[in-house]
């Protein structure tokens, strides 16, 4: 047995350097409760539940953040330690609004606490988190009620405002696990600890409304809440947690192949929430990913086949459709050749469904005509390879809109000083995180990288790279700067960066997924291909954008588009079979290359919601949709995870594997019925050999990554280099108050996201216009650049601005965080914890009463009390003429002129508590004077 | 800035401490200056301007060398008299000296007081003595000899044995061993270090470090160059409450002084060894005295304590190695590190060295800042050196000592020596040195209560005992002195009170109930007064008062009736007073004015 070694409840048991006492006991079954503990972030030890007693110690150590040493004796389960627990438990308990344990109350008062208690909710049910609150079990377990203690007013309204989160601060136990999900996980900067002792909050910036504030609404938070504070509105009393069924799947949306745990009752979906500790997302989500599943209710979705007659769409059963179908596709062989028949398949289909698509229009049919406009071969290394990637370099990639829950290791490891390049044209979220932000023209981000190899080959002498060089001698640096926009001292900074030991991790959007070649170049010339945390990797914008590649459709078909624009070109298309993509959408790439799809001779759309497409087809063929249907998607990554059929497909709607065999069989093939797992193991495994060994079943949980090969595809690009992600955008429109979420999260062309810049000024300038502090901002703003770059000048720069305007509004607070670079939460949690800053005007003349204890002895209460009479205010408020505010201090540190009242700077000891008048009523004459 | 020094027949040091100046002293100061002008004595007289004599009570106050004359209540008005009197004529102003209560005795010199004859000065060696704005008096008075030493003769390591031995204990509340924290910090890997001065005094009741900042600023300045030294820290902060603006000031002309001498910034003495100190202010929360909570506050963040470990020395400031002493720690280096260890040592006791300097507060008569040495009695602090309790039916009831961490010792433990042991066996901790002597009229519960408030709203929120436990007690103290007490109340807050104790994030907590449970352990009855007779013995409870005058006690002086601001008294002569308490406002006045207490 090694030497490190500590007992746990007499239980010898063996420990790495660095664990806690909760690690050594969890990893040998010794059960320690926690509330606050949040796992991937550092213990803050906040709630005391995990208290442990350890033999010597002055007082009782929280397991989850006292690491384990030689020889520690731990009991977790000693009177002291359970009496504490019981009793941090009934604290809790009667901090706020838990009413679930009032049955444990004499029940004759059960009555009124349930009635008063469904007043409150605005419902007719206790708290929503009944059954699956950590409290409650917690009281349960420790049969605690709080009875001998009091019941703390909670005074907080629910906050039901906001969109998708309900936020209920009364049954907030301030454990701050949400705080450190939107912090250190997310890393949203949304939120934050505000104000302090007895009155502590979570709070926003400003504490405003979730939606006034700098949430984008990825629900993190709710999924770290132990109770009931933070709960999703769309399944708010809609879902006991004992009546859903779960089902584990992989998400819909983009590329990075989140892992969700699907909460089902009555055949719906109610609520989404990560799985945790699962490969890739390790439980975290983004907005769509947690509340963008509703559109597979949509009122729009098809349900049954339909057949365009006289130039109408009618409701059709599937024999007739697919006959049709069949019909078509032989004739149009017949007639015009295979090649007059084409494919178009989404990338969002599984695997499967992309394989028999395949088969069936390459290998039967015979078209090469086949294609999947976001097929887009993903990345070189892993997505866990961002959160330890010394530096990144980011190109032309919105991430934390596109790929959100990617764009969390990003920040992390920017949080955790790795070094961020961003080059892009737009000021982009993640931007603000860069440690260098290009922001170059629209469209010259080729032109910056090849600048770039050119610096590098010519900061030290690299050996070889012959064919490089001659392409690096079309970039000198005044060119470069005069096309991108981008002065030689930033690129410098940036090459800075790149040209040092640490490999660079090279990531890219698809706005710029036709530069892999020059993105290649330049991590050849930095030694960073084939390595770790180096690479080239482009996050795919769709669940299976890789997975397309992997089942043979190629990204953009040039011939389709040849053929589809116009009389000029001789091939015709006449028959086009789309899946699940939407070619007639307005201003997409897409329809720019295809053209009008009316101009087919024959269409048939096979998907899951009316489109623009669906309008001009012949048949249209209702498909089942995500989590109807069986499946596998390959990630960004490179990961093919298990897609899951949770809930029965509405109306006819068919499974898509199950349509395709059957249009097989009516073009004469004799395709047997399988289930997805045996189109997967028993065809497409043989046939691709680098997804040999990827069974079902070792895929039953997280899922499992192809190696990586080098070759990279260019997925569809606009020629402008954008990106119509329409297929988001469409799934999102069907989910009730989502989409007008997203612009949140991409505000279009300019959006700095920390609270609109432009906004935040008016408002300021505004409040000095109304002040009559205008002539101070140019002193505000010298003070806000003088401490910009300097840690920690928070404090000052609030102490500097209070000195000049005499408080600190909220429109002050916001300006400061933007002029600082600091999330407002973070401005406002600093400001409302420490009593020196003030967020309302103050009277002319403060008067400060001492209630330090030499004070307080000698009378200083009742100095209070006539004062408060005298000016007829309260103690922290201004009298109404703006004279005087009154306050009470702790102790000014003149003690031996007890009972001590401060008036401005003038100190006024030896008060007569019985006589204050003359003191405060000498500033008011004084200051009626001319 | 720089004044010059040169010899004087007669030194008057005004004393320039917060209380003087808010009575008016730099006015005296200027008056005594023209009126010295007036006579032609400016090359005779010098007046300067001194940090807290610590009599703060009877301020203005001045003090003549060589004659060592104390004069006290000093006013503009009196200012010509004084100098015909003193300074032409020779004669003693007998108007403005120190009177011995007991016997009326007018005392003229300042070592014959009472108040300063029982005091030992180490840390305070300087106060009254030197102008704290002018370098050269710190420098006359061996100022900076120790930094030279540490710097120029030795080594990390014999600085800190030097400490060690000593035997000193952090001054700021906890009493850990300087030396040994110093060596942690010293053992610990890195270039870059902090030093760090915790000056944001928040106790109630306690402005010790405020008067040594305002008093002897480059006492703390060099006692920082050695600990910087030791441990190997190159920058080092203060924090400094911004509710202290003379400190700050003084602090920053030291600085900005010692800078200019070269004892501050690259190659100090020549030593090769740089140190940079900066100011930075505080910003009003309590617990920002909490070692991590500080360190976090100068990082531009909430002060919300971590738990520890990793302890500062190895993950403090920035995540930097980092030591954090009190201003008067730093005050006593450099002394240790002049005088040596063993001179140290041979003052206090064995296990707690040196002295500590008080804030004495309260029901006493002499109020100000004392500096005694460890050990000495509680008795000797408040009869020798307080001078007693103020008015005759006044009664000695307890003293609280350490603050809203620490406890009353009661009457009947008056002779418990002050030092770190003896006073934690009490209950109480020593603390960074408020003491506030409370007589008979300090209701013990309504005592509790004040300090439970205080802890309220200081608590920084993040740990559940505190944030909630410390609530729950107020409440139930609340019930007590409103009448409202339950049977079972004293039982939870004794129950409450050790598992706040034991289950809390950090110090604050930690000792937040120590006042609850001090009071209930040696003035339980008087929670049992309150709770089962809904009676407050000290009348101080307004709710639990009757407002009633009880006879067989009136002894028809008619004092509350001429009191009374609402005419709810009614009294003719040699009749007792009777109160109408419909028209009572409850002011007290009345209370207040009654000598025999016959006023229930």
């Amino acid at each position: 047995m090694s030497e490190n070694t500590i007992t746990i409840n007499g239980r010898t048991l063996e420990f790495s350097p660095g664990d806690t006492i909760l690690d050594v006991a969890r990893s040998d079954g010794i059960f320690i409760p926690t509330l606050c503990h949040l796992k991937g972030a550092n213990p803050t030890g906040a709630c005391r539940i995990c208290v442990v007693e350890i033999e010597g110690g002055r007082a009782l150590a929280p397991a989850c953040a006292m690491p384990a040493s030689k020889g520690m004796v731990v009991h977790t389960n000693s009177p002291t330690v359970l009496t504490a627990r019981r009793y941090i438990v009934g604290l809790l308990l009667q901090s706020g609004n838990h009413n679930c344990a009032s049955r444990l109350k004499d029940p004759s008062e059960w009555t009124d606490l349930q009635q008063q208690a469904e007043a409150y909710d605005q419902s007719g049910e206790l708290c929503d988190v009944y059954g699956e609150c950590r409290l409650q079990a917690l009281s349960y377990l420790y049969q605690a009620d709080g009875g001998d203690l009091a019941g703390l007013d909670p005074h907080y309204e629910i906050e039901m405002s906001s969109p998708l989160i309900i936020r209920d601060s009364s049954r907030c136990i301030l454990c701050g696990r949400c705080v450190q999900a939107c912090n250190d996980i997310q890393v949203n900067n949304a939120i934050s600890h505000g104000y302090r002792g007895a009155t502590s909050k979570i709070i926003t910036g400003g504490d405003s409304p979730l939606e006034r504030s700098d949430c984008v609404f990825c629900g993190e938070c709710i999924q770290a809440c132990p109770v009931g504070a933070l709960v999703e509105k769309q399944s708010r009393y809609r879902i006991r947690p004992w009546e859903a069924r779960h089902v584990r799947t992989t998400c819909p949306y983009c590329g990075v192949g989140c892992q969700l745990d699907l909460h089902i009752k009555d055949n719906k979906i109610m609520k989404v929430t990560g799985v945790e500790g699962a490969l890739p997302n390790l439980g975290r989500l983004c907005v769509k990913g947690r509340f963008g599943f509703d559109f597979i209710s949509s009122p729009k979705r098809l349900t049954k086949p339909m057949i365009r007659e006289n130039g109408e769409l009618r409701d059709a059963s599937w024999d007739e459709a697919l006959n049709l179908v069949a019909a078509k596709i032989k004739e149009t062989k017949e007639k015009s050749g295979a090649d007059a028949i084409a494919a178009i398949c989404s990338a969002r289909a599984t695997n499967e469904t992309l394989y028999l698509m395949k088969k069936l229009f390459a290998t039967a049919i015979g078209t090469n005509k086949i294609t999947s406009p976001f097929a887009a071969t993903g990345m070189s290394n892993s997505i866990a390879d961002l959160q330890k990637a010394p530096v990144i370099l980011l190109i032309g990639s919105d991430v934390t809109a596109d790929s959100p829950v990617a764009g969390t290791f990003i920040k992390q490891a920017v949080k955790s000083g790795a070094k961020l390049i961003v080059i892009d044209s737009r000021p982009t979220t993640i931007s603000q995180f860069a440690t260098v932000h290009l922001q170059i023209k629209k469209g010259t981000e080729s032109v910056l990288v090849n600048g770039i190899i050119r610096q590098l080959i010519e900061r030290s002498s690299r050996e070889g790279f012959d064919d490089l060089k001659k392409i690096a001698e079309y970039y000198p640096p005044g060119k470069v700067t005069s096309i991108t926009g981008i002065d030689p001292e930033s690129i410098n900074a940036a090459v800075a960066i790149l040209d040092a030991e640490d490999p660079v991790m090279l990531v890219y959007g698809s706005s710029v997924a036709g530069l892999v070649k020059d993105f290649a170049r330049l991590q050849q010339i930095l030694g960073n291909l084939d390595r770790e945390y180096g690479g080239v990797n482009h996050l795919g914008d769709l669940c299976n954008s890789q997975g397309a590649v992997d089942m043979g459709f190629m990204p953009v078909f040039v011939d389709i588009f040849k053929s589809l624009t116009g009389p000029k070109v001789d091939e015709k298309i006449d028959f086009l079979y789309c899946c699940g993509e939407n070619p007639a959408i307005g201003e997409s790439a897409l329809r720019s290359m295809t053209r009008a799809p009316k101009s087919v001779g024959f269409l048939v759309v096979q998907d899951i919601l009316e489109n623009e497409t669906t309008k001009h087809a012949d048949v249209v063929l209702p498909a089942a949709a995500w989590s109807e249907d069986d499946g596998t998607y390959t990630s960004c990554e490179r990961r093919v995870s298990r897609t899951r059929s949770a809930v029965v497909a509405p109306g006819e709607a068919k499974s898509e594997i199950r349509i395709f065999v059957e249009l097989a069989r009516r073009l004469g093939l004799d395709w047997e019925h399988r289930t997805s797992r045996e189109i997967w193991e028993k065809e497409i495994l043989p046939e691709i050999p680098r997804l040999s060994g990827i069974t079902y079943d070792r895929i039953e949980d997280d899922g499992l990554q192809w190696p990586a090969r080098s070759a990279v595809r260019s997925p569809l690009c606009h020629p402008k280099g954008e990106i119509h992600n329409y297929h988001h955008r469409q799934m999102c429109e069907q989910c009730d108050g989502l989409l007008e979420l997203l612009p949140r999260t991409r505000k279009g062309k300019a959006f700095p996201s920390v609270g609109n810049e432009e906004e935040v000024n008016r408002k300021f300038i505004a409040l000095l216009e109304a002040d009559k502090m205008t002539e101070h901002k140019e002193l505000i703003d010298k003070t806000l650049a003088a401490y910009r770059s300097r840690p920690g000048g928070l404090i000052p720069v609030l102490q500097k601005v209070q000195g000049i305007l005499g408080y600190l509004p909220i429109e002050t607070q916001n300006y400061i965080a933007n002029g600082l670079g600091l999330p407002a939460s973070n401005v406002f949690g600093v400001t409302s914890f420490y009593s020196f800053f003030t967020m309302v005007r103050r009277g002319k003349h403060i008067v400060r009463v001492c209630l330090g204890t030499a004070c307080y002895v000698k009378g200083a209460d009742r100095i209070v009390d006539n004062l408060k009479e005298q000016l007829n205010v309260e103690v922290g408020a201004t009298t109404e003429d703006r004279m005087f505010t009154l306050e009470a201090v702790r102790c000014v540190g003149a003690c031996g002129l007890a009972p001590v009242v401060v008036v401005g700077e003038d100190t006024h000891g030896l008060v007569d508590p019985f006589n204050t008048a003359n003191i405060v009523e000498k500033y008011r004459s004084v200051s009626d004077e001319p | 800035m720089e004044k010059t020094r040169k010899t004087y027949h007669t030194n008057l040091m005004i004393c320039a401490g917060t209380g003087c100046v808010s009575c008016g002293s730099f006015g005296v100061r200027d008056a005594l200056i023209a009126e010295i002008e007036k006579q032609d004595l400016s090359h005779e007289v010098l007046v300067a301007t001194t940090g807290c004599n610590g009599f703060c009570a009877a301020g203005p106050l001045l003090v003549s060398y060589p004659d060592g004359v104390f004069y006290q209540k000093l006013q503009v008005e009196d200012v010509p008299f004084f100098v015909e009197e003193y300074l032409l004529k020779g004669r003693v102003v007998k108007k403005h000296l120190f009177v011995r209560p007991e016997d009326k005795e007018a005392i003229p010199a300042i070592n014959d007081i009472g108040f300063f004859s029982n005091q030992l000065l180490v840390t305070l060696r300087n106060r009254g003595l030197i102008d704290p704005e002018i370098i050269d008096d710190y420098i006359a008075r061996d100022g900076y000899m120790a930094a030279e030493k540490a710097l120029n003769e030795m080594t990390s390591e014999e600085i800190i044995r030097e400490v060690t031995t000593s035997g000193i204990r952090g001054r700021g509340g906890g009493g850990f061993p300087t030396g040994l924290k110093w060596k942690f910090c010293a053992d610990a890997s890195g270039d870059q270090k902090y030093i760090l001065c915790n000056a944001d005094e928040g106790d109630p009741g306690a402005f010790m470090d405020r008067s040594i900042l305002e008093a002897d600023p480059h006492a703390v300045l060099e006692g920082m160059i050695i600990g910087a030294k030791a441990i190997g820290a190159h920058q080092g902060y203060i924090y400094v409450r911004a509710e202290y603006p003379l400190a700050i000031e003084r602090l920053e002309t030291a600085i900005a002084q010692a800078e200019d001498y070269g004892l501050l910034g690259d190659d100090i003495l020549g030593s090769g060894f740089d140190l940079k100190i900066e100011l930075y202010h505080g910003a009003g929360a309590f617990v920002c005295g909490e070692e991590t909570a500080l360190m976090l506050s100068i990082q531009g963040q909430r002060g919300m304590p971590r738990p520890r470990p990793p302890f500062p020395a190895h993950k403090g400031l920035w995540n930097l190695p980092t030591v954090l002493n009190n201003v008067e720690t730093w005050a006593n280096i450099p002394q240790i590190i002049f005088r040596g260890s063993n001179w140290f040592k041979s003052l206090g006791t064995e296990k707690s060295t040196g002295t500590k300097v008080f804030a004495l507060t309260g029901c006493v008569k002499n109020i100000g800042l004392i500096e005694v040495p460890m050990g000495v009695s509680l008795r000797s602090i408040v009869y020798d050196v307080g001078g007693g309790i103020p008015g005759k039916r006044r009664k000695l009831k307890a003293v609280q000592v350490g603050g809203p961490s620490g406890g009353c010792i009661p009457e009947s433990l008056i002779d418990t020596p002050v030092d770190f042991e003896s006073i934690v066996k009490t209950g109480a901790i020593v603390g960074s040195g408020g003491m506030v002597v409370m007589d008979d009229t300090s209701c013990m519960v309504d005592v509790a209560k004040f300090f439970l408030e205080f802890t309220v709203e200081e608590s920084c929120g993040k740990c559940t005992p505190c944030r909630e436990g410390t609530q729950q007690m107020l409440h139930i103290l609340d019930r007590i002195t409103l009448g409202k007490g339950r049977p079972e109340d004293i039982d939870t807050l004794i129950t409450l009170s050790a598992m706040i104790k034991s289950a809390s994030l950090c110090g604050l907590g930690q000792t937040a109930p120590n006042p609850v449970e001090t009071t209930i352990k040696y003035f339980r009855e008087e929670y049992e007064a309150h709770i089962f007779e809904k009676r407050c013995p000290a009348k101080k409870c307004k709710a639990l008062l009757k407002f009633e005058v009880v006879p067989e006690l009136c002894k028809k002086c008619g004092l509350c009736f001429k009191a009374c601001p609402s005419n709810a008294i009614t009294w003719v002569k040699k009749s007792v007073a009777v109160i109408d308490v419909d028209k009572c406002t409850q002011c007290m006045n009345c209370y207040a004015v009654c000598k025999f207490d016959s006023i229930i």
